[in-house]
């Protein structure tokens, strides 16, 4: 199964369950951020057919290959995404979510410039435990002695973790058979996460109103906009700014752009009815867990300040 | 982004105010939204299939011309599902303008349609 945003951010039943919507049963939650050509997603879906496998990636041609295998090969407790690693640890996983985080042969961006771009990295580390349940277990392989070495004295440094041996799997992927035939050393680390959250549950979603915009004619619709537009939420993570606004009898649709520190910017849409009730619109994209609500809580306060004197 | 480009004098608001001909005409458009400049024209589509929302943006270049294009990003669109929709979307145009003209489109060699494209 290849779920894209859309599966993610606006799908009631997954808004309603989270990962039982795509992934029924109970078994542990496992990730592979980085999964590629899915060769040990698919390993791992066949040999711990009672538990469920997520792997994320963001090149979508190559996922379409993955979702096939699994297709092919039946094996539905495996699913794979395409979302910026960093948003979906934050936005899908629930404190105490995951069994076990594989990340294999991740791009090692060796520019210096671009190392903030490492998925394992002193600002992601944080995410990464707090999706992770007490008992779960990091794993990490690279043949990037650097950022081996790097990764390494990161997770040592770590009081919440110990090092644990690397399991024991027959199976290679692309990068790693390739590496092997070049006499590359691999590293390998694990480890478990001795302390953590409370398991947390799935959160709800609360939107609430924001304004009353009955009777606003196209005068006062623009009127609003060019009050409005110039205004950005900003939070020391965060930019949330608005690019357009679009009017359709007497609702209105606000296109609009959520920058987070270290993840790519998403675009989203809200429209607002009559009633001055926020919703998201049909094709858009939000982050959901903690954050939707809050979000929309500041945009809500945004129109409000948005809103000329008089209107 | 897929696109497409027309010759034709036609103005967003005014297929703004038309909109209800195209929606009896085509019932996967769902609504049309026009921006706060009156410069670009969104038209809300539900494609039945999957159920799902698509915007398409129409908004006047220089010379004559309107380009077309599919707010969509990161996820890959299925041209063929599209394209019902956007003959009727031409159709509806041209009856909005007799003389308007396709000149090129980016969606793919899998979709046909009419009037083609001038070569």
């Amino acid at each position: 199964m290849l779920l894209y945003p859309r599966h993610l951010f606006l799908e009631p039943t997954f808004l309603a369950q989270g990962w039982q919507a795509w992934l029924p049963g109970d078994g542990p939650l496992n990730l592979e951020i980085g999964c590629g050509y899915g060769h040990f997603l698919s390993y791992m879906a066949r040999r711990f057919p009672e538990q469920r496998f997520i792997g994320l990636d963001i090149i979508n041609k190559i996922l379409l290959q993955v979702d096939r295998r699994l297709q092919r090969e039946g094996l539905d407790n495996a699913c794979v995404c395409k979302l910026d690693a960093v948003v979906a640890l934050r936005e899908l996983f629930p404190s105490g979510s995951l069994a076990n985080i594989y990340i294999l042969f991740p791009d090692p961006w060796f520019k210096e410039r671009r190392l903030k771009r490492r998925i394992l990295r002193s600002e992601t580390l944080p995410e990464l435990l707090r999706v992770l349940k007490p008992g779960g277990c990091l794993h990490f392989v690279s043949d990037d002695a650097d950022y081996a070495a790097d990764a390494l004295q990161l997770l040592e440094a770590c009081s919440h973790l110990k090092a644990v041996p690397f399991p024991d799997l027959e199976t290679r992927t692309k990068y790693e058979r390739k590496w092997l035939e070049q006499d590359k050393t691999i590293h390998r680390y694990a480890y478990q996460l001795v302390d953590g959250p409370e398991p947390a549950l799935w959160p709800g979603y609360d939107p609430r109103a924001a304004i009353l915009i009955k009777d606003w004619d196209a005068e006062k619709a623009l009127l609003f906009w060019q009050n409005f537009q110039p205004l950005k939420a900003l939070n020391p993570n965060q930019v949330l700014k608005f690019l357009a606004c679009y009017r359709s009898g007497e609702s209105l649709l606000l296109k609009g752009l959520l920058a987070d520190t270290g993840s790519l910017a998403l675009e989203f849409w809200v429209e607002i009815d009559p009633q001055g009730q926020l919703t998201l619109a049909p094709h858009s994209c939000l982050p959901r867990l903690q954050n939707r609500a809050r979000l929309l809580a500041e945009l809500a306060d945004l129109i409000q300040r948005g809103i000329p004197k008089g209107l | 982004m897929s696109h497409l480009i027309l010759q034709t004098p036609l103005q967003p608001s005014l297929l703004h105010s038309h909109f209800l001909s195209l929606q009896s005409s085509c019932s996967a458009f769902v609504k049309s939204w026009l921006s706060s400049d009156q410069q670009e024209l969104l038209l809300e589509l539900r494609l039945p299939q999957q159920s799902q929302h698509e915007y398409l943006a129409l908004r006047p270049l220089s010379g004559g011309q309107m380009i077309l294009h599919v707010l969509r990003e990161g996820e890959e669109l299925d041209y063929k599902q599209l394209q019902p929709a956007l003959q009727g979307l031409l159709d509806w145009l041209k009856e909005n303008d007799a003389q308007l003209a396709l000149l090129r489109h980016t969606f793919g060699q899998y979709v046909a349609l009419s009037p083609p494209p001038l070569s």
